[in-house]
């Protein structure tokens, strides 16, 4: 086990120097200088800035220094939120995004796979199909139509939850982006693991269990179920990615102050330091819950170990 | 007395006619793509005209969808947007699988450190977070034609479907019949082309169809974070195209004054969303029963 790990997290560092080199070359090659478009920049001011970003180096010698200040967590100060650094609008904001991301993992997960477990147990009947359809409705409504369309029946209309802001993450208050958040993988985790429940218990050990008397819901849950979740463990690394796009959009919708609005903010104004940081940052998460979430599967399942 | 024996191809044909939601949506989506492409026919006004009333009205007889606050026709604005919105599913989805199914298809064939150089790049481009390096993409180069919007998409794209259509012609190329062409001359371009690849179709048509709602929200997802293209408008000035995302991104920030605004957009964007995975669950239970993409 221990060398599967050592290997399995040193193939991811690779792939995150593949995310650094292309980010790198992404914000250099772009057409002109960051500072260009800000209006009549006299000519030493300019200069003086693109030394400050060390822009005036030769082009090796900026990616090393590139690379070293990411890796470091360092991404210069922002553009549009005047001195400050990067770093701390990042440190503020992720604890509000993980919070939000981890809590709507929590509640797909939950969710989808009491879904998925119901629609494999009555495989075949009303419940089944209304399931899958309900599933298949929760793929296609994208969290853009979703997340307004849940302000307007919950908070405008019911009255049940506040209209928006995070009120240093009150529970009322995170009940709909995680919701909202959460539903996509919903979808995706109930498809899944009802996939691979029916797929269980069809095996001997299942026939075995059922011989001896125990009732169908302990055949389930204590011996199929456990098998039946493998597969939605590979799927942890996909889920946090669809997580973070999603977050992008609910934290706008709910006026939340995460890394997705950051992000928006900063895609609208063309602050590069600040879009860079936040994309690479994501970047870096996604990439860490592959490795995570292909280690969590090792040491569901041997065989992977030894392969 | 009919012909009993019948080709799997028209077997699969058969179930996919017997599914009644696949049809459905199918019926659907052509009825949504005629609107949508033939919206010159079905609106009188321009997706970019403005009558300068700058306020947003709700449906009445003149706009069967309302006015946006600018006062533009959002029905005109819905099926041009449409067109955009599948413009960029179909086309990218088209470039995507011709790459995709091409890399896969020779590197499973030859096989070897090739096909493991190969497949390497596929396992490295599909780690990387292809949403957010897009978007990195997009910012950064200001990228503002929709025609490098489908190649951006589409670098993306191409990779599991490169993985599919390897993993079957591995299988594939083992076959007798692949003996037998080769030892009659042909060489490994016609073999990959004409006898390989035609063989994967089913499997390639099925991935395609899933493949055009993602790139439909990915889309979307950038409309949303404020990334607009440009287009000629009615006028000859270039504006910012709407799109079924740029809609309803732009109708979820009036929604509580003006709720029809996100109501018709999305509703158009979603119900086209899914019926086009009910019609990749039909054509997958239709052609393989068995199959899992």
């Amino acid at each position: 086990m221990f060398r599967y790990v050592v290997k399995r997290t040193l193939a991811a560092v690779p792939l995150l120097l593949a995310v650094l080199t292309v980010s790198f070359f992404l914000v250099r090659l772009s057409p002109g200088s960051p500072f260009q478009r800000e209006a009549e920049l006299p000519e030493e001011v300019r200069a003086s800035m693109e030394a400050a970003y060390g822009f005036d180096r030769p082009l090796p010698e900026q990616y090393v220094r590139y690379i070293g200040s990411a890796l470091r967590g360092d991404f210069g100060t922002s553009f549009m939120y005047k001195d400050k650094p990067v770093r701390e609008i990042i440190a503020e904001a992720l604890p509000v995004s993980a919070r939000i991301g981890l809590l709507a993992m929590g509640f797909s997960i939950l969710v989808g796979v009491a879904l998925g477990v119901m629609a494999a147990v009555k495989q075949n009947t009303l419940l089944d199909y209304a399931t899958m359809t309900g599933i298949m409705a929760g793929k296609s409504i994208p969290p853009m139509v979703l997340a307004p369309v849940f302000v307007g029946v919950f908070a405008l209309g019911l009255g049940w939850l506040p209209v928006a802001g995070w009120n240093d993450g009150a529970a009322l208050n995170l009940v709909g982006p995680v919701v909202c958040l959460g539903l996509y993988d919903v979808a995706a985790i109930a498809r899944l693991s009802r996939a691979s429940l029916l797929e269980v218990i069809r095996n001997r050990y299942i026939q075995t269990a059922r011989a001896k008397g125990l009732p169908e819901w302990r055949v389930v849950l204590g011996h199929a179920l456990r098998e039946s979740l493998c597969p939605l463990v590979t799927y942890l690394g996909p889920a946090l990615s669809s997580i973070l796009i999603g977050t992008v959009v609910v934290e706008q919708v709910f006026n939340i102050p995460g890394l997705g609005r950051y992000l928006v903010a900063a895609a609208t104004n063309r602050d590069y330091t600040l879009v860079l940081g936040i994309t690479t940052v994501a970047c870096l998460l996604v990439v860490a819950f592959n490795v995570l979430s292909d280690l969590a599967l090792a040491a569901l399942d041997p065989r992977i170990r030894v392969q | 007395m009919k012909n009993t024996a019948i080709s799997a191809r028209a077997q699969a044909l058969e179930r996919l006619l017997r599914n009644r939601i696949a049809m459905v949506s199918l019926a659907f989506l052509v009825v949504v793509g005629g609107l949508c492409f033939g919206a010159p026919l079905f609106s009188s006004y321009a997706w970019d005209a403005l009558d300068f009333t700058f306020e947003a009205l709700p449906p009445s007889r003149e706009h069967w969808f309302g006015v946006d606050e600018m006062g533009r026709d959002l029905f005109a604005r819905v099926l041009y947007g449409g067109r955009v919105s599948l413009s960029v599913g179909l086309i990218t989805t088209a470039v995507s699988t011709l790459v995709g199914v091409s890399f896969g298809a020779i590197a499973g064939y030859f096989g070897g450190w090739f096909d493991a150089l190969m497949m390497r790049f596929v396992d490295l481009m599909y780690a990387l977070p292809s949403y957010f390096l897009i978007l990195l993409v997009m910012v950064f180069f200001e990228v503002e034609s929709i025609y490098v919007l489908f190649l951006v998409l589409a670098l993306f794209q191409w990779l599991g479907m490169a993985r599919i259509v390897r993993a079957q012609v591995l299988s594939l190329r083992e076959r007798e019949y692949v003996v037998a062409v080769r030892s009659c001359g042909a060489g490994h371009a016609r073999v990959i082309f004409r006898h390989l690849i035609p063989n994967t179709l089913g499997v390639v048509a099925v991935y395609a169809t899933m493949t055009v709602p993602g790139v439909m929200l990915q889309e979307a997802f950038l409309s949303f974070i404020g990334i607009s293209f440009q287009a000629m408008g009615s006028d000859g000035v270039m504006k910012p195209v709407a799109s079924w995302g740029s809609l309803v991104s732009e109708g979820a920030k009036v929604f509580e004054t003006a709720p029809w605004l996100l109501a018709f957009p999305a509703a158009f964007f979603s119900l086209t969303l899914l019926a086009i995975n009910f019609v990749g669950d039909g054509l997958r239970d239709a052609l393989d029963p068995n199959m899992k993409v």
